[in-house]
């Protein structure tokens, strides 16, 4: 831990997560954000080790893997193995989607619902496009869009949950996860995430076979919610 | 001519500032030939690009950056620490094959010497300058030499350790 350590007066720490802090920094004078997963102590200290290292491991190679698909995440510049830091292109002037789309929800015109969906049609693209590569995010929520000012795409990022899956069920549960993330951080939009759903059909390979799955999951979730 | 000392782009290590990796561009060069020998022969210590693979000098350095943690940790995959620099930044895992997209080859003409270094760097530079039958000149010259389309076709937008991606979000 010391290289973390020794730098820290130069990191400045912007969300400190339940598995990982960010902090905003320089790397060789270009502005970088570090995310840091650190170990935590109630866990067996070598599993620890190794289910960080995962972590890591699966959002490096997740973010490479969609860029390389041409879906916007930020560019990785190092990985520091032996103290669980991603070093990574800082997305300059951006806001989280969740609060843009608040912004927009608060401001109610005929621009807002606008914005609203043609947002809600490029996450739909940028899903399909990310499914279409076998990648699954695991943790879909409208934190881990970025949104940045002047640039077209949406940016997706938080790919510590995220694996490699040709799995209509995998896909469907990722959809799953990010609607009940969507309805519950932003009332009464259930409309809005049908465009997502509708623009997602549109691109994705085998969407009928993943959204049938997102309509069994549903049954299932409130099956389960039901019984109680 | 301008110093030697001017036309050098020094960048200390983070977490390692003693040491600093150190970039220095030579255009018509025409010795390359000899320089390939003199690297085998480990007379010249430095890692010698084909300028035309390099599009931005930020990941040479990024790729000195990982060669000396790896270096520090005994991890690297190549023998040396400037080898290991041009394999970081290749996107294959064959290291044959790294050093002959990134690395110079006999007719090669624009290079890009990367030094990492102790301490002062100019004194080094300066002995293997002598070594180059070529013109030492800004790095900034790196913008009208790089081949876009070369690195494309090589690089699939991407090394294994971080991107050169073909869309820019600054
Ligand atoms: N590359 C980046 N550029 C700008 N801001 C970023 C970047 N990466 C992360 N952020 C900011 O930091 C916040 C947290 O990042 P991230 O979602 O990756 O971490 P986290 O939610 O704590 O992770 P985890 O869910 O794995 O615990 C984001 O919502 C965003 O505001
Ligand atoms: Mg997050």
């Amino acid at each position: 831990m010391a290289f973390a350590m020794e730098d820290s007066t130069k990191w400045c720490l912007l969300k400190q997560g339940a598995e990982a802090r960010v902090y905003k920094t320089e790397f060789y004078k270009k502005k970088t954000i570090i995310k840091e997963r650190f170990t935590k102590s109630y866990r067996h200290p070598s599993l620890d080790e190794k289910l960080t290292h995962r972590r890591t491991n699966q959002e490096v190679r997740s973010m490479l893997r969609c860029r390389k698909a041409g879906i916007c995440t930020p560019a990785v510049y190092f990985v520091d193995y032996t103290t669980h830091c991603i070093y990574m292109e800082e997305i300059e002037n951006c806001v989280t989607a969740r609060d843009h789309v608040n912004n927009l929800l608060d401001t109610p015109s005929g621009e807002s619902e606008k914005s609203l969906q043609i947002l809600a049609e490029k996450i739909g693209f940028s899903l399909a496009a990310m499914h279409n590569v076998d990648c699954v995010h695991g943790d879909l929520t409208t934190s881990n869009i970025l949104i940045k000012t002047g640039f077209d795409n949406i940016i997706l990022i938080d790919f510590g949950l995220s694996f490699v899956s040709q799995l209509a069920e995998d896909k469907g549960v990722d959809l799953y996860v990010l609607e009940r993330a969507f309805l519950s951080t932003h009332p009464n939009t259930e409309q809005l995430f049908k465009t997502v759903l509708e623009s997602y059909r549109k691109k994705a390979n085998k969407a009928e076979e993943i959204i049938k799955k997102l309509d069994e999951i549903r049954m299932r979730g409130r099956k389960r919610t039901m019984v109680g | 001519m301008a110093d030697v000392e001017d036309l050098i782009v020094q960048h200390n290590m983070e977490n390692s500032p003693s040491y600093s990796t150190n970039l220095a561009l030579f255009t018509n060069v025409t010795n390359c030939n000899e320089l390939r020998q003199l690297i085998v022969q480990g007379k010249l210590e430095a890692a010698l690009l084909n300028a035309c693979m390099v599009t931005d000098p930020f990941h040479v350095v990024i790729a000195g950056h990982k060669a000396f943690q790896l270096f520090q940790q005994g991890k690297m995959k190549t023998r040396t620490l400037h080898a290991e620099i041009i394999f970081n930044l290749s996107p294959s895992t064959n290291i044959n094959e790294s050093f002959k997209k990134f690395g110079i080859l006999d007719n090669t003409s624009n290079v890009l010497v990367v030094m990492i270094t102790q301490g002062n760097a100019v004194e080094k530079i300066s002995e293997v300058s002598k070594l180059i039958n070529g013109k030492l000149v800004s790095l900034t010259a790196l913008n009208t030499i790089s081949d876009q389309e070369k690195i494309k076709r090589f690089t699939v937008f991407q090394t294994r350790n971080f991107d050169v991606a073909p869309y820019k979000m600054e």
